[in-house]
């Protein structure tokens, strides 16, 4: 249910960054009481688009007004006051505070203004009100850190929620939910709607978009394509828009496997949340592992590369028995590692992309000792061309790169290793679909190369349509083993569950 | 908006986009444009309020004593780019004055009483780096317990009474001059590209710019941490015994206080110049002239008889100018 007069109205904002326009004249508008969802591949525009409305980015041209008047904000508190709250996907909550602290922070009742001593119970009572109307019951003074993230993300929109901020711009909040926190989230911004709010939503997946949303607004490398009522558009139609062509129907990828060509094997792993482990990869296998978010599967990656100690455990490669005590040995085994967070854990983000791909890897590039820019650089724009990068040069710093690019330049550093064996986690998370698709083809050639690919992905799609074979983690072990067939979806999320 | 204003702001906005796209390695890049500005800026203030200062044996006076700080700046250079700091300074400097004095005085070969004073403090840092690697101590930590160590064995070592009167040959590398130019001056020049050097074009450089900027990724993508830590420190001890040898050689003596404070010009000529104190950004060439920022001011504020103490105010705002600006750029 909409209203017909928008409540805000973005018109013509254009932001540039270094090398790169991220938005480029776009508009945007919102109406009270519905859900809108604003769609786009990674590097579309959205964020920055958000960022903007919240005020810790200004447009370099274009102007903001809400109910008719022109807004500026010179920084997020502005924003706030004008009734915007922002609540980004790494949910922006102090840790240790409980969640009363949380929800009214910066804004306590005092007793005795001049010392600024809280009122505690003044405190929890209006926090309990603002949680009371979203219909959650829980314990306020726990630290928030100790909560699930589900439970924290909901804690986020009741702070945005205690300011009664007319608009909220959630993004990506269902990242880390399961199917149930979705739908109690999907609930109470329907609530929130229908109490006259407008809520922003962003996020990859169209299915809950479409499920959730009343509009949508689609960005593609920042030009706005279009606004709709979801009721008149498909979801087709949408992602020919956010990537300016027809996707192909998907296809399922196998491979030829020799049974003896056993590439690594794994025997009794045990770690902090690994229990008794054991499986095989073959050479030129794409083994997939699927399971929920905190059934080991990142744990198992971590202790096979020796980025962490496990507690017991063999790992034979190619037939022989290896200790792997450190990444480096591992490495020196012929392994690599896309891990599952690119920003803190694959990428140096303040250094080049061509610095990026020889990270720890500079004997390829050194003539006479020393490291060779040229060369650097070089290898670089080789793998720019296989791997089809956008950048725009090899001295680029990676965080200028869209996530599907920054993905790209870690596979590079992978291959620049001739890495045997690959252990993916999450590699196509927060990535577009267009780059995902790019990253599919990549995978599956180098499985046909003997390359043995393991392959963690909270995917169900995805993992059917890449692995050879799937195997299904649940709290800590192996739960199941399919070769997967299309009509075995239930079979597989029934063992991971 | 006006029909004028849109045109204004989109002829702006034109502007703005060359200026984006010129600028864009400029953002990528510590901004040494504006300090190599700001030393001419300062250069011209003090010529225009005192007569002697742009006199050729004031400028040298300055290039001298520049070249101390660039020598150990260097070696901190390489320490915060590795995101780690080193309070070290001073007291390894020191420490190793004391050694080279030491030796002198029992006659030993010039050149090999040099070489135990640089491989003393090669080894002292390399002790840093082996406490901040494999112990894992914060460098903060570490770094301060070793300067008390050092000092307290400076101190021992020496009864605490300086060493006077070191042989000519020794003296040399402080007062001596080639051609016109003074030998501190060239051994900083020469550590000065060296440290450029080691930080862009070696592995350990590389390695110490991975650490700095992200060393989970680093160590992800298989540097030994542990190792390159223990490198890194022990490169900025190499440099802070150079340091020694320069200011033992200019001072004829070595005494067991010498270089307190010394590891704030360091750090201070590093984030002047651009260096990053989060790590993984990093110049020697601002190194550099954020050292002779440092030095001149002092020369400058000497001349024009500013006491000391306000010497050390000013010196103080300068840093903090710096590193506020280099915020503000990086917005």
């Amino acid at each position: 249910m909409t209203t017909s007069e928008p409540i805000l109205r973005m018109t013509a904002i254009t932001k540039r960054f270094p090398g790169i326009k991220a938005l480029d004249d776009v508009d945007f508008s919102l109406h009270a009481g519905e859900i809108h969802a604003l769609l786009g591949a990674n590097g579309a525009g959205k964020s920055t688009l958000m960022k903007i409305l919240c005020g810790s980015l200004k447009a370099d041209s274009g102007e903001i007004a809400m109910e008719g008047r022109t807004l500026t904000f010179e920084e997020p508190a502005d924003a706030i006051s004008a009734g915007i709250s922002y609540v980004p996907q790494e949910l922006m909550l102090a840790p240790t505070l409980s969640a009363a602290r949380n929800i009214l922070l910066g804004q306590e009742p005092l007793r005795f203004k001049a010392l600024g001593v809280i009122d505690e119970k003044a405190l929890k009572a209006q926090a309990q009100e603002v949680l009371d109307r979203l219909g959650m019951h829980i314990a306020i003074n726990r630290p928030v850190q100790e909560h699930a993230v589900s439970t924290q993300q909901m804690i986020a929109i009741a702070t945005a929620l205690f300011r009664d901020s007319r608009i909220l711009v959630l993004d990506e909040p269902t990242s880390s939910l399961s199917e149930a926190e979705i739908e109690r989230l999907f609930a109470i911004s329907r609530k929130l709607r229908d109490e006259g709010h407008a809520i922003v939503f962003i996020s990859h997946h169209l299915d809950e978009v479409f499920r959730i949303a009343d509009r949508l607004t689609v960005l593609r490398d920042g030009v706005f394509q279009g606004v709709f009522t979801v009721g008149e558009t498909t979801q087709d139609d949408v992602v020919a828009l956010m990537v300016g062509r027809r996707m192909d129907a998907a296809e399922s990828y196998t491979h030829e496997i020799r049974e003896d060509d056993v590439a690594l094997r794994v025997s009794h792993l045990s770690s902090d949340g690994v229990v008794d482990i054991s499986f095989e990869v073959h050479r030129g296998e794409v083994l997939g592992i699927f399971g929920q978010v905190g059934s080991g599967r990142t744990e198992t990656l971590r202790a096979i590369f020796g980025a962490d100690r496990p507690e017991r455990g063999e790992i034979d490669i190619l037939g022989e028995r290896v200790s792997i005590r450190s990444p480096q040995d591992a490495i020196f085994q012929g392994m690599g590692f896309i891990t599952e967070d690119r920003k803190r854990q694959g990428l140096v983000l303040e250094m080049s992309i061509g610095d990026n791909i020889s990270l720890g890897n500079y004997e390829p590039v050194m003539t006479r000792g020393l490291v060779n820019p040229r060369a650097r650089n070089h290898v670089a724009s080789t793998y720019q061309k296989d791997l089809q990068i956008k950048m725009q040069d090899p001295n680029q710093w990676v965080k200028y790169l869209s996530g599907g690019n920054q993905q790209k330049v870690i596979l590079a550093k992978w291959l620049n290793r001739h890495s045997k064996i690959l252990l993916m986690d999450e590699p196509t998370k927060g990535i577009d679909v267009g780059a995902k698709q790019e990253f599919y083809a990549l995978i599956n050639a180098l499985a046909e190369q003997g390359v043995a690919i393991l392959m963690v992905s909270s995917e169900l799609n995805e993992v059917m349509m890449l692995s050879d074979r799937i195997l299904v983690m649940k709290d800590g072990r192996i739960n199941g083993e399919f070769i997967p067939e299309s009509g075995m979806e239930e079979a597989i999320l029934a063992k991971a569950l | 908006m006006t029909e004028k204003q849109i045109t204004q702001q989109k002829a702006t906005d034109k502007h703005k986009e060359e200026l984006a796209d010129r600028s864009k390695w400029a953002f990528q890049l510590p901004q040494s444009a504006g300090i190599v500005l700001a030393l001419i800026l300062l250069g011209g203030l003090f010529t225009f309020l005192s007569p002697v200062f742009m006199s050729t044996t004031n400028i040298v006076n300055i290039l001298v004593q520049s070249s101390m700080t660039i020598v150990i700046a260097t070696g901190a250079t390489i320490v915060i780019a590795s995101a780690g700091i080193d309070l070290s300074v001073g007291s390894v400097l020191a420490l190793s004055g004391i050694f080279m004095a030491m030796t002198l005085k029992a006659e030993w070969p010039v050149g090999l009483c040099i070489l135990v004073g640089l491989l003393g403090s090669l080894l002292i840092g390399a002790v840093n780096g082996w406490m901040v690697g494999k112990v894992k101590i914060t460098p903060f930590i570490a770094t301060l317990a070793m300067m008390s160590v050092a000092r307290a064995v400076a101190y021992i070592i020496t009864d605490a009474r300086p060493i006077y009167g070191l042989p000519a040959a020794f003296r040399y590398s402080g007062t001596g001059k080639i051609g016109p130019v003074p030998v501190p001056g060239l051994i900083a020049i020469v550590v000065a590209i060296i440290g450029h050097l080691i930080l862009e074009r070696t592995r350990a450089g590389r390695n110490t710019l991975a650490i700095g900027g992200n060393e989970e990724a680093a160590r992800l993508s298989g540097v030994n941490v542990g190792r390159a830590q223990i490198i890194i420190y022990a490169l900025a001890g190499l440099a802070y015994g150079i340091g020694a040898l320069i200011m033992t050689a200019r001072m004829n003596a070595a005494e067991p206080m010498a270089g307190s404070g010394l590891e704030m010009d360091a750090i201070a000529a590093a984030v002047i110049g651009g260096t990053s104190l989060a790590g993984g950004v990093a110049s020697v060439f601002g190194t550099v002239i954020g050292s002779l920022i440092l030095a001149t001011l002092r020369n400058g504020l000497t001349l024009l008889s500013v006491q000391p103490y306000f010497q050390q105010l000013t010196i103080g705002i300068v840093i903090v100018a710096a590193v506020f600006l280099d915020k503000i750029r990086s917005r």
